[in-house]
């Protein structure tokens, strides 16, 4: 199936979605939003938390934009995209401040990141603005679980052997091993190991779609 | 009937953007206000778990947040740095800042002296500043634990500094003041042997954070010891007086009474 051009108006929700999570993942195909993928991967609960706030922004910020598309003046609307964003990061830091404060106190300096998150700002700009609302949602859905698809997957690589854990559970004879005389893989921790493992991540993954891609050139 | 435009009219344009600042402006101080209340309860919460824990008065992890303010109102008090000792609070959102944190015996009465004291240790860390609690049993003069309430260093590596298992190395070093080189406590290097009940192994991967930390908590431990162990000679009533406001009253040089010895029981009541 050729790549589905997901700017485009009048495209099928689900549609919408497939593209940003295979087609045009904001990650492997468009390398956006990697300050934070280096930022908060080295644990694979940070990332879900990260990625679960980056979801919930884009979707919501997508639904906005596009109810208000007619209404908002294009030389405010970069503006309006900004507030819109940062409306909705804001309502998930202080929900987790309110009712999550354990988790708020390891993830505070993350949360804020989402703002600055340009997958966010740019499906708004190149989709929510010129579309309804439930491609727009879709779209959104599909950019943040493209973008939390590939994370965890560094995430995973990172504290697998960073410290020899996933999601902070100890693996048993692995962990021991991995981890004896309280060794650590101390480059996998900290944000420079994110460069070495995104980079294999989007080489192996960006390889495999072109070439299911050349593949199905070839074949028509 | 043309279609509307928005960018035709300029005056629209700036009502536009003014209406939509203000709704959602207005939406997240009315989420705000909705959980304020919340907010400054976790926070608190969170500030007296941690100091229930530095003195090792039960299990927090256990504990509910009941059981914890329970026990921070029976057997702590909390007596503000004097400005003088370095005691302008720092920024915190639930408005308390550094302070000598004195410890009871469950029960203990208005003549009561502490059985503990915990003296602030702060400076910068690997990152930015970082602000924790030494907590010192006042009879033996040995380091209870050690707590780190705000900080903000590499989680998994210089954030593990309020992991259990560097916070336990600090349980059981001599904090009687030190001769020779002036090291309260050496947190890493080649000091094991030599100084093993000064010594703190330094965290893996984290060095620089372990420096910093044994770097500013050799500067801030002398600089409090000596306030914190004068005041926890003194009875609890007059403890608590000082935690209310009143002016501290002046050194008598009377000779102090014993303290009440740390045992983890509570006293029966009758």
């Amino acid at each position: 199936m050729p790549p589905a051009n997901s700017n485009q108006a009048e495209l099928s929700p689900g549609r919408a979605a497939i593209a940003q999570l295979w087609h045009e993942n904001p990650i492997f195909r468009q390398v956006l939003g990697i300050c934070s993928a280096l930022a908060v991967t080295n644990r694979m609960f940070n990332t879900l938390l990260m990625c679960g706030g980056l979801i919930w922004a884009t979707t919501m910020s997508s639904l906005t934009v596009s109810l208000l598309r007619n209404y908002t003046p294009q030389r405010v609307r970069i503006m309006v995209s900004v507030l819109i964003i940062a409306v909705y990061v804001i309502v998930v830091d202080i929900t987790m401040r309110a009712f999550f404060p354990d988790i708020h106190r390891d993830i505070a300096a993350y949360v804020g990141l989402i703002i600055t998150n340009c997958i966010v700002l740019g499906r708004l700009e190149a989709f929510a603005s010129k579309n309804p609302t439930l491609p727009s949602v879709a779209d959104g859905f599909g950019a943040g679980l493209g973008y939390s698809f590939v994370l965890m997957l560094v995430a995973v690589v990172r504290e697998l052997l960073g410290f020899g854990t996933l999601f902070g559970f100890d693996l048993g004879g692995f962990t021991g091993w991995w981890t004896g005389n309280n060794y650590q893989w101390v480059i996998m921790i900290m944000p420079p190991g994110a460069f070495f493992v995104l980079a294999v991540v989007v080489w192996v993954m960006r390889g495999y779609a072109l070439r299911k891609e050349a593949a199905a050139e070839g074949g028509k | 009937m043309p279609r509307f435009d928005p960018d035709r009219n300029p005056f629209y344009v700036i009502v536009y953007a003014a209406v939509i600042s203000a709704a959602f402006t207005a939406a997240i101080v009315a989420l705000h206000v909705a959980t304020v209340d919340i907010v400054e309860r976790n926070a608190k919460v969170m500030e007296q778990k941690a100091v229930v824990d530095v003195f090792d008065l039960g299990d927090v992890e256990q504990m509910s947040d009941a059981e914890i303010i329970d026990a921070y109102e029976q057997r702590i008090v909390r007596v503000p740095v004097d400005p003088a000792e370095r005691g302008p609070a720092p920024t915190k959102k639930d408005g308390t800042g550094r302070a000598y944190v004195f410890a009871f015996q469950a029960g203990a009465g208005p003549d009561a002296r502490p059985m503990a004291v915990a003296i602030p240790i702060h400076g910068i860390g690997f990152w930015a500043n970082i602000e924790g609690l030494l907590a010192i049993d006042v009879e033996t003069r040995k380091a209870i634990s050690v707590t780190f309430l705000s900080h903000s260093e590499t989680p998994g590596l210089g954030g593990r500094i309020t992991e259990a298992n560097f916070r336990n190395e600090w349980k059981g070093l001599d904090m009687t003041p030190p001769e020779g080189d002036g090291t309260w406590v050496y947190v890493g290097g080649t000091e094991t042997v030599a100084n093993a009940d000064r010594y703190v192994d330094a965290i893996s991967g984290a060095t620089g954070t372990s420096n910093a930390v044994g770097d500013f908590a050799n500067k801030t431990i002398p600089e409090y010891y000596a306030p914190a162990m004068k005041l926890a000679q003194m009875p609890r009533d007059q403890l608590d007086a000082m935690a209310a406001g009143e002016p501290r009253k002046p050194d008598t040089g009377e000779t102090p009474g014993p303290p009440t010895p740390l045992t983890p029981e509570p006293q029966e009541e009758n």
